[in-house]
């Protein structure tokens, strides 16, 4: 397998065999990224393909800086987040209602999991920025602490401090919820 | 709402599989790549300019050598033809 300065300086020259190497080793972790963020299959696929034409188009300004991985989830994330903002203010625009609350059933969660992964994306979709981010990469990802840092171009430090307080407001929020599991509706709850 | 549910929430993603995109979504990728405006950055065209400046100098220097050699072969063919006119 080629290493990643050769794949991406092939994608530069218009190499489409690389290109499509390079998705078959990044788009799981692009999707999942973007399904974290946008809750839904149809807007986190719409997220992986301009990541996707975005890596294609600006493969010839990789320069090795950061590891390959680094820079594609830092496009992914980058594109979720314009993404949601996008769609919120398309939201705020048309309507006078706020985006609908998450009953999101994320494909990669164990079965037995996904009504308690339901509650905790929609209160993950309260957090700032920086926190979801964080909190998303870390424990949905599970990238380690050190790559999460230089994804968010911050140190280790900052990375562990973000988290702590996407914990603590996440327990506050969990616990204002109030949740029986049995009778659980995310429409109800926000 | 209990410590215990809310570590049960919080840990909830733990363990979970990557979900793999649908099969169209790289066709759709393809698709994009093709329609997208192809855009030409600045430093393309400084090269671009300075294979322009190139070309012409070679053009300049291959017009001048023609020149200098068309010289070359009137001066040669007038020696000749007064040679052949030569009387003998």
């Amino acid at each position: 397998m080629l290493n990643d300065q050769k794949l991406i300086n092939l994608i530069a020259l218009g190499d489409a065999n690389a290109f499509k190497d390079l998705y078959n080793q990044y788009a799981d972790k692009v999707y999942n990224t973007a399904l974290s963020y946008a809750k839904n299959v149809p807007d986190a696929e719409e997220i992986t393909q301009d990541v996707f034409v975005k890596i294609h188009n600006n493969a010839s300004k990789f320069k090795g800086k950061s590891s390959l991985s680094t820079w594609i989830y830092r496009i992914a994330i980058n594109t979720s987040l314009d993404a949601i903002k996008k769609k919120k203010n398309h939201f705020s625009l048309s309507t006078e209602n706020t985006l609908e609350p998450v009953d999101f059933d994320h494909p990669g969660i164990a079965l037995e999991n996904q009504d308690d992964a339901k509650i905790l994306f929609s209160v993950i979709d309260t957090l700032p920025d920086t926190q979801k981010t964080a909190f998303i990469l870390s424990f949905v990802e599970e990238l380690p602490r050190q790559e999460v840092a230089d994804i968010m171009n911050t140190s280790l430090k900052s990375v562990e401090s973000l988290l702590q307080r996407a914990k603590s407001t996440l327990r506050k929020k969990l616990d204002k919820m109030n949740i029986d599991r049995r009778n659980f509706n995310p429409k109800e709850s926000i | 709402m209990e410590n215990e549910r809310i570590n049960q929430i919080l840990n909830s993603t733990k363990g979970s599989h990557r979900a793999s995109p649908a099969p169209h979504v790289f066709d759709a990728i393809q698709r994009k790549i093709l329609l997208e405006p192809k855009t030409v950055s600045i430093q393309h065209w400084r090269w671009a300019a300075a294979a322009a400046v190139v070309i012409c100098a070679i053009n300049a220097y291959a017009v001048f050598q023609t020149q200098n050699s068309e010289n070359v072969v009137d001066t040669y063919s007038q020696s000749t033809l007064i040679t052949n006119y030569n009387l003998y």
